[in-house]
């Protein structure tokens, strides 16, 4: 399967401060990968970088193998954009709204994007200003999906969404993935609302990559090993994290532990866990974090 | 892409539209008061003017100041009204990262946006323009012997140039946003410029676009009709030799202006002092010269500036286009 978005070596220099660097990764076609990292850990850049908003100051972008840049016709065809700030003419109506998306997309499906926001009762003749910042973003992410892209690159969809309105969201994501072959980045501060969606999964910190894999398989290269403090040398496993409490130490690591002695207990972490455990450890890096195996995607879309 | 840009300027067009009909109807008014104020005090063109008109003339020539000040000031509004926001104000509401990211490129939407604002500007300054010829000719140059349009106040504001000007604001208040990013630096900056780039070309530009013709200063005054006064000078006249005399014309005119000071006229107060100094000047082999730019040279200038201003649009566009290819959102 081909990528849908590759980069090589990214960076992307803010006058002293790298806001991402030494990015390599790709994101395989048609699925959908959640990217994940605290604030400041250079999400935001990736994605803008992905999108042609903003220019590497290092290596390279590509989407479908094709150069980042919003003076291609040919990229922009492909791709849609969502910014954190969900920028919109706020003197427009939403209906001038789909109607400035419908006049800048050859491919715009008017009839999707109208219907997605009359079930969610937002009146289309108010002006944008006049909506909640749910709404707002309800609108934005109409105009981002009616383009019918083969790319969405969504920063913080989730964000300022009430539950019913994510699980929409999250439905509308994966109608798109199904029906088109839509490959979907999205960022978001919560685990928790990207594990039933995503399929691949990336995690920056301190603007780098430290893991960019499946999902399939962080689960199941990750153990949470629970034993005895004094016996912890693991030579054929990453250790991500350990504590110790009392007598007893607690690691997430990655890899084959093997066997282990009767007084090892072997549990599988939840994805929260491993994020949580590899934020926590800014220097910890997944054993090989270019080689993200690209594997048909199975996705239960129950 | 022209939706686009006349919803989100309609507000702003619409302004500008209601200025210009504004300047239309004072125009109107000004030039069907001055007609009945001229019929009653006894005015005939033909004849000598009357004293009585005098003051007529003149309270009706105050009034249509105001139009002149309007329509001087209406390339600034241009560049500051329509120009400026075109970049400056997508960058700062961040709406250029939604745009931007639709299917046209950077390119197509910068180009689009402007030629919608420009196609607006031309139509309304070319409604404008024979409305100004008119009103120009009816009140403002009315006294003038063989009205003519080139002196620098009424050429300013007449013609083709003014429609080249107003696109040259525009143009530049876009550029000023796109290099500053924000309306407010851009507005200082769009002013600022505008003012030295407009002032300049009347003043320096506009009357070396085609020749100069220099005419010997007499004590006489000369008519209003001959032209446009660029400058006064004085020249060495190549015929006449005075003795081995080799002073520069610069001592000439300094030795003439204090004999002229120090005449009995001036302190007098007789007023023969020019006379006096022209003639101090002749019998130093020196002439003094007004330099003009005749009547006849109107329209080569019209459409020499217009070109000018078109040249300056071609370049700001290009640089326009520059930086919003590579800014980043």
């Amino acid at each position: 399967m081909t990528a849908a978005l590759e980069t090589v070596d990214l960076g992307r220099r803010y006058m002293i401060n790298w806001g991402l660097r030494n990015c390599t990764l790709r994101v395989p076609e048609g699925s959908i990968t959640g990217l994940v990292g605290p604030n400041g850990a250079g999400k935001s850049t990736l994605l803008r970088l992905a999108a042609g908003v903003s220019r590497p100051s290092a290596g390279s972008v590509s989407v479908f193998g094709e150069k980042a840049d919003q003076n291609s016709a040919s990229f922009l065809a492909r791709v849609s954009y969502l910014d954190q700030d969900r920028p919109l003419y706020k003197q427009f109506r939403v209906e001038e709204m789909l109607k400035f998306g419908q006049k800048l997309n050859a491919s715009w499906d008017q009839e999707s994007a109208t219907q997605w926001l009359v079930d969610l009762e937002i009146p289309l003749d108010w002006k944008v200003s006049l909506l909640s910042t749910g709404q707002q973003a309800q609108v934005a992410l109409a105009v981002c999906m009616g383009k019918r892209p083969d790319l969405m690159l969504l920063d913080e969809p989730m964000a300022s969404l009430d539950p019913l309105a994510r699980r929409g969201v999250t439905q509308m994501l994966l109608d798109s993935v199904a029906t088109r072959g839509t490959t979907v980045l999205l960022s978001s501060q919560i685990v928790s609302e990207l594990e039933p969606i995503c399929d691949h999964l990336i995690i920056l910190s301190k603007s780098q990559v430290q893991v960019s894999a499946s999902i399939g398989s962080l689960l199941a290269n990750h153990h949470v090993l629970v034993g005895p403090e004094g016996s912890m040398a693991f030579n054929s496993v990453n250790v991500i994290s350990s504590k110790v409490a009392g007598r007893q130490a607690t690691l997430l690591v990655e890899g084959d532990p093997g066997t282990l002695g009767s007084d090892w207990q072997v549990l599988s972490p939840d994805l929260e866990e491993i994020v949580l455990a590899y934020l926590a450890k800014p220097t910890a890096r997944q054993a090989a974090t270019s080689e993200v195996p690209i594997e048909t995607i199975d996705r239960d879309l129950s | 892409m022209m939706w686009i840009t006349w919803r989100r300027y309609r507000v702003r067009i619409i302004l500008m539209a209601l200025y210009v009909f504004a300047l239309i109807v004072f125009m109107i008014i000004t030039e069907h008061a001055y007609q009945s104020a001229l019929s009653s005090c006894g005015f005939r063109p033909t004849g000598t003017q009357l004293s009585a008109c005098s003051g007529v003339i003149s309270g009706a020539k105050s009034r249509a100041s105001y139009v002149v000040d309007g329509l001087q000031i209406l390339p600034f509004l241009i560049g500051l009204i329509l120009g400026t926001p075109l970049i400056a104000s997508e960058l700062e509401a961040k709406t250029n990262r939604l745009a931007w990211a639709q299917g046209v490129t950077r390119t197509r939407w910068l180009l689009m946006s402007w030629l919608t604002l420009v196609i607006s500007v031309v139509i309304a300054m070319s409604l404008l323009a024979p409305i100004i010829q008119w009103w120009l000719t009816h009140v403002h140059a009315s006294d003038f012997v063989g009205t003519s349009l080139i002196q620098s106040n009424q050429f300013s504001i007449s013609g083709v140039a003014p429609i080249a000007a107003a696109v040259f604001a525009l143009s530049f208040g876009a550029c000023a946003g796109a290099l500053w990013g924000r309306v407010s630096w851009s507005v200082a900056a769009t002013l600022v410029g505008l003012w030295l780039v407009l002032g300049g070309m009347m003043g320096w530009i506009v009357p070396s676009l085609a020749p100069q013709v220099a005419v010997p200063l007499s004590a006489a005054k000369l008519p209003s009709s001959l032209g446009w006064l660029v400058s006064a000078g004085v020249r060495r006249n190549p015929v006449v030799h005075v003795g081995s005399h080799t002073s520069s014309v610069t001592a000439i005119v300094q030795h003439c202006a204090n004999i002229a000071n120090s005449s009995p006229n001036m302190q007098s107060g007789g007023g023969n002092e020019s006379l006096v100094y022209l003639n101090c000047l002749k019998s130093h082999g020196v002439q003094a010269v007004d330099f003009y730019q005749p009547a006849s040279h109107y329209w080569i200038l019209q459409w020499r500036e217009a070109g000018v201003y078109l040249v300056l649009v071609a370049a700001l566009l290009g640089l326009s286009v520059w930086v919003v290819r590579r800014r980043r959102a």
